[in-house]
């Protein structure tokens, strides 16, 4: 009997490749974060990256490592951590691999809602209440879209109302900054459409974490409730999971982790679509195991993005928001295409 | 022997339409309770409503306690529920499908125990669902995938089974299968109730009978008490043959009325 039963519960445990796949990854996303602060302009070699951390080297490669790339390092692996984890949470709540807070038009929301309070000058960019504010437009945003999704809509029904909060969101960004009594208008419009990472400082870091930090927490309590969703709302809820508390952690923490970043580099999209969708494979699908690689892969991505816009040769630096989407649409695209028969399905 | 879930003048109501009405139902240990009635009849809003999953008027108790007075996870203990249509979202193994029926068993810590491999196992095994355990359950056939949401199920061990169609896909032999093993943990304790169309294997399993018509109890009792003409006529609206055949009550519909 004994030697029946056990081999067979090895069916139970973790393969072996999913074990390495959280190291590997935090690796991978260190790895990055010291390549981010030795990439640009002036390339510097690991030892000047250690020694201007440190603080031990000459005064212009602590400078340059301290002051400009570390929290472009910093923002870079905090924020496409969060998108990673809001896209797994998101497609673990609506159990479609197609959900991503940009679907959601979060970034777009939350920028309007950033540039609503810069443009009228209520308060200047490095405000605790930019984040808020972008906060509250994610979460206007997010809760919008799960009140029309309700339990049973359509996946259609949420892409057709996401393009529409994201149009609408787009638009009030573009016309709050054409109104506003700002000669750099033009230029902040393509900051806030685009996003990028470029020029942050330390104090963008301070009042940005906070917001991610506590979105990313409330985000990591459902991974249990998002593996229970995998039988649907009904059997979910009879296994003790209580959705109503699930969804609003998740719009929450969704709308707390977005708008930190949009509040200090914009709207950069498909992060988190393409995080969670990388790392599925390896963890057999399990939209709880899925959340740890889904936001080191998250991380690893814009670190990667925001490296590639430093060394590809242009006039001006390209925006990172504008490398994900690159990288992102025509995957998205592909998506679509392979789940185009599921998409008049029921997501419930 | 006294019951383990018991419903008073339970009623739902579903966006402005009443589906369910004034039910008193008790479901004992050791008892095998087969829910039969006509499309809309409310069969599944009285299960959706018995496993806690909808709210409305009446009271339902957990033993002596008030369903709601028990909290989500220990009510997710004590009843399984089994939805029909057997969907599965994600393209999981079977064998860490059948584990979310250990979800209300968890104790903080992330992989299983022993209790719970050994529970999985043996819903694995009794359902005959073992021998593809590593495959992933979006390649199943219809058969296949009920037998593992059933094996989920019994995965938690629950004292009470509400299960929802839960024959509706499977061929005749696994319709006997599946029926055997509700039956089996009716016998071992288990209060267990199933909804089912086909009105001769109701008769076959059910100890008791329930036939729901427009949202209330229309008859209740012994097979051969409820299945008889008059019933069949004014409930399904059928004229019905029935027959005892080698001790079986055997329901053949004859036509629409």
């Amino acid at each position: 009997m004994d030697t029946l039963t056990a081999p067979r519960s090895d069916l139970l445990r973790r393969p072996a490749a999913s074990r390495w796949l959280v190291p590997g990854l935090v690796a991978l996303v260190f790895v990055l974060f010291l390549l981010s602060l030795g990439v640009g302009p002036v390339l510097l070699p690991l030892r000047a990256v250690v020694d201007g951390l440190l603080g031990t080297g000459d005064e212009a490669a602590r400078l340059i490592v301290r002051e400009i790339r570390l929290p472009r390092a910093i923002l870079s692996v905090a924020i496409g951590f969060s998108l990673g984890l809001a896209g797994a949470s998101l497609q673990g709540l609506l159990r479609n691999p197609l959900a991503s807070p940009s679907l959601f038009g979060a970034p777009s929301a939350a920028a309007f809602g950033a540039v609503l309070v810069i443009a009228f000058g209520v308060f200047d960019a490095l405000s605790v209440f930019l984040p808020m504010a972008a906060m509250l437009g994610a979460l206007l945003s997010v809760g919008l879209l799960l009140l029309i999704a309700g339990p049973r809509a359509s996946l259609l029904v949420i892409i057709l109302a996401g393009l529409a909060i994201s149009s609408l969101a787009g638009a009030a960004t573009s016309l709050a900054l054409n109104l506003a009594p700002n000669p750099f208008a033009a230029l902040e419009i393509a900051f806030w459409l685009l996003g990028s990472l470029e020029d942050r400082s330390m104090q963008h870091v301070f009042i940005a974490l906070p917001f991610i930090v506590a979105g990313c927490l409330l985000l990591f309590v459902d991974g249990r409730a998002f593996r229970a969703l995998t039988l649907g709302e009904d059997a979910a809820a009879s296994l003790g999971i209580q959705l109503n508390r699930v969804r609003l952690r998740v719009v929450l923490g969704v709308a707390l982790a977005v708008g930190g970043g949009v509040a200090v580099a914009g709207t950069i999209g498909f992060v988190g679509l393409v995080a969670p969708h990388l790392v599925r494979p390896f963890v057999r699908h399990d939209p709880a195991r899925l959340m740890w690689p889904a936001a080191l892969a998250g991380a690893a991505l814009l670190t990667a993005a925001d490296i590639l816009v430093r060394i590809i040769p242009a006039q001006n630096e390209i925006k990172v928001g504008v490398v994900t989407a690159l990288i992102g649409a025509p995957l998205f695209i592909g998506l679509v295409f392979r789940h185009r028969r599921g998409l008049t399905g029921e997501v419930a | 022997m006294a019951a383990l879930l018991r419903a008073e003048g339970v009623g739902a109501t579903l966006g402005r339409r009443h589906i369910l009405g004034g039910v008193d139902l008790a479901l004992t240990a050791g008892e095998f309770v087969v829910v039969i009635g006509p499309n809309g009849a409310g069969k599944t809003t009285l299960v959706r409503r018995l496993a806690g999953l909808l709210d409305g008027e009446g009271a339902i108790y957990l033993g002596d306690q008030k369903a709601e007075a028990v909290s989500p996870r220990l009510r997710a203990r004590k009843i399984g529920y089994l939805p029909q249509g057997h969907v599965f979202h994600w393209p999981l193994s079977v064998a860490d499908v059948v584990a979310l029926g250990r979800i209300p068993h968890a104790t903080g810590a992330r992989d299983l125990g022993v209790e719970d491999r050994a529970a999985v196992l043996a819903a694995l095994e009794a359902t005959g669902t073992l021998e593809f355990a590593d495959r992933s359950v979006t390649t199943l056939s219809g058969g296949e995938r009920a037998r593992v949401a059933l094996a989920r199920v019994l995965a938690g061990e629950p004292q009470i089974i509400l299960a929802d169609e839960p024959v509706a896909a499977l061929d005749a032999r696994y319709q006997f299968v599946v029926l055997d093993l509700l039956r089996a943990r009716a016998r071992a304790g288990a209060a267990v109730m199933a909804v089912l169309h086909d009105l001769s294997l109701a008769a076959r399993y059910a100890d008791r009978l329930v036939m729901m018509d427009g949202g209330r109890i229309g008859a209740e009792g012994l097979p051969e008490a409820v299945l008889t003409r008059e019933n069949l006529a004014s409930t399904f609206g059928i004229r019905a043959r029935i027959d005892t055949v080698e001790g079986q009550l055997v329901v053949t519909p004859q036509a629409a009325l």
